[in-house]
Formats: structure tokens, sequence, C-alpha cells
């Protein structure tokens, strides 16, 4: 669980996501709190995730498709979103092989990959090491699901 | 001749990264010191049979480098991960030979009926990596 000083941040209102996203899965919502101030790590990210959209076919030299243009766009969304929120750390910045951008997270404990899809929705795969039955392999649209899963470990 | 339909579990399997400086991470911190291919790296696009990979004893890093220029592409900034058949096997899945005119080692990575090969798989699959240090390659 994260450390929170309330000098920093200040809890947000994360009925945001619950109504725009909602999906009707059943899981806990933590409270989240937003950073008061962008993190250092977001606009190079960002930055990032614009770059491969440079990228051509086959640049991973086993047949990887382009990047897709709306993946790029959502993307950036959702990290804007996610950087925000305390305890959100910088992810990797990557690409499948299918064209879709993928942010990475890790700490020694658990990984979490999310592929942000042309359509806006998300597909995430979270990986317990200690507890396998905690492992998670789904797709959303809310991004509070996702925001749940890196907040809580 | 080295059959290629008798894969040993101490067999080394290879897989070329990207350059750094190609905007894609490709890599991060083992835990036990050195890298590791991200898990993405691992993963399959969809319709794709197996994960593309050659085995060591047939083809070498420096090949599997030089491979590259067959597609057009500078070998230069790639890197190349290094992992166990033992290891994939762990796993459930299956080192199958493919092997091509260009690469005698290359094998595919697949699941078998019981178990597929999914995005947990790949990212098990990258926590067995370690990319190999340029003096390993050769």
């Amino acid at each position: 669980m994260n450390t929170i000083n309330s000098s920093e941040a200040f809890e947000t209102n994360i009925e945001t996501w619950r109504n725009s996203h909602a999906t009707g899965e059943a899981f806990v919502r933590p409270t989240v709190y937003a950073r008061r101030a962008v993190p250092d790590w977001l606009v190079e990210r960002v930055q990032k995730i614009d770059r491969l959209g440079q990228l051509e076919a086959n640049w991973d030299s086993y047949g990887a498709r382009k990047v897709q243009p709306l993946s790029i766009q959502y993307a950036k969304s959702a990290l804007c979103n996610l950087g925000v929120i305390v305890g959100v750390r910088s992810p990797t910045i990557s690409a499948t092989p299918d064209g879709f951008v993928s942010l990475g997270w890790g700490n020694g404990e658990a990984t979490m990959d999310l592929d942000i899809l042309p359509d806006g929705r998300m597909a995430f795969s979270y990986l317990n090491e200690a507890d396998s039955s905690k492992d998670i392999e789904s797709t959303t649209s809310d991004l509070g699901r996702v925001i749940a899963l890196l907040t809580q470990w | 001749m080295l059959g290629t339909d008798q894969i040993l579990d101490d067999e080394f399997l290879l897989r070329r990264l990207h350059p750094p400086e190609i905007a894609p991470e490709s890599v991060v911190p083992r835990s036990d010191g050195g890298f590791r291919a991200t898990s993405v790296r691992m993963r399959l696009r969809e319709g794709e049979e197996g994960l593309s990979v050659t085995r060591a004893v047939l083809t070498s890093p420096r090949q599997l480098l030089n491979l590259l220029l067959l597609q057009n592409l500078s070998p230069a900034g790639w890197r190349v991960c290094r992992f166990t058949v033992e290891e994939v096997r762990s796993l459930g899945l299956m080192v199958r030979p493919d092997p091509l005119p260009e690469d005698a080692g290359h094998c595919l990575i697949v699941g078998t009926s019981e178990v597929a090969y999914t995005k947990k798989m790949s990212s098990k699959l990258a926590e067995f990596t370690r990319v190999l240090s340029p003096q390993e390659i050769i």
C-alpha cells in the first residue's frame, strides 16, 4: 500500500471513471489520490509513446505491425490520467507485435502489462509472483480498474 | 549431425531484441543483475503460430544477428536474449523445430492442447530470459 502524504495529495473523485467507463465488473475500488503536480517522468513518457508512430512494419525483425495511430492517441490519454494518480509510477513504453502501445509496470512482486487497443479499450495482464490466484488477464474500458491494480500493490 | 527433432532440456534458445535507439523498450533489469527481455517482446502476433527462436547449438548469437542483413536491417545495436529449453517446458509449452533455409536452428515455441501460449506465458517466459553481453555475442 502506498503511503500518502496528505499535504501533497488530495482525494479525487473516482466516481468519474466509475460512471463513464462502468463495465459491471465487480472489484474493490480503493480510495485514490491525485498528485498536485505533474510527475517529472510524464512528459518524457508521453513523448516516447509519440515516437512509436515512427516505427516501420517489422521493426522487431519478427514481423511486428506498425503501431496504430489511434492506439497512440488513447495511450497518451490513458497515461496522462494515470500519471496524476499518487502511487502510479513511470511505466516502460513498448509496442506489441500487433501494433498496439503497451505500458508496463513491475515492482519485483507483481507485473502489469497494459495494451491500449485502437478502440480505446485496454487489455491488461496482472501477474502476482507470490500468489498466482491473484493473476488477472482481461480487457476493460474502465481506467478505474487499472488504477485499482496499480495503486494496491 | 545433430538431430532437429531431439531438442535437449539444457539447450539454449535465442531471440533477437531491437536496439535501444528504437523507441519501444525491449529490456528491463533482472532482479539478480543484468537485463531480461520485456514480456511484450515474447508475445505472439495475432494468428502467429508460435514464438520464433533459434537453437544456440545450431545458430550462434552472432549468426542470428547477421540474419538481419537478409531483411535489410543493420545488426548494429541489436541484442540477443537467451533461455533454456527446460525453462520453456517447465511452463508446459513445446519447442517445435522449424528449420529455415537461412536458419537451421529456427524453432517455434508453441502451446499444447492443455496449455495455451497466453500473455501470462509470455510474461513468465520473459522472466527466464537473460540479455547476452556484447562479449557473449560470438
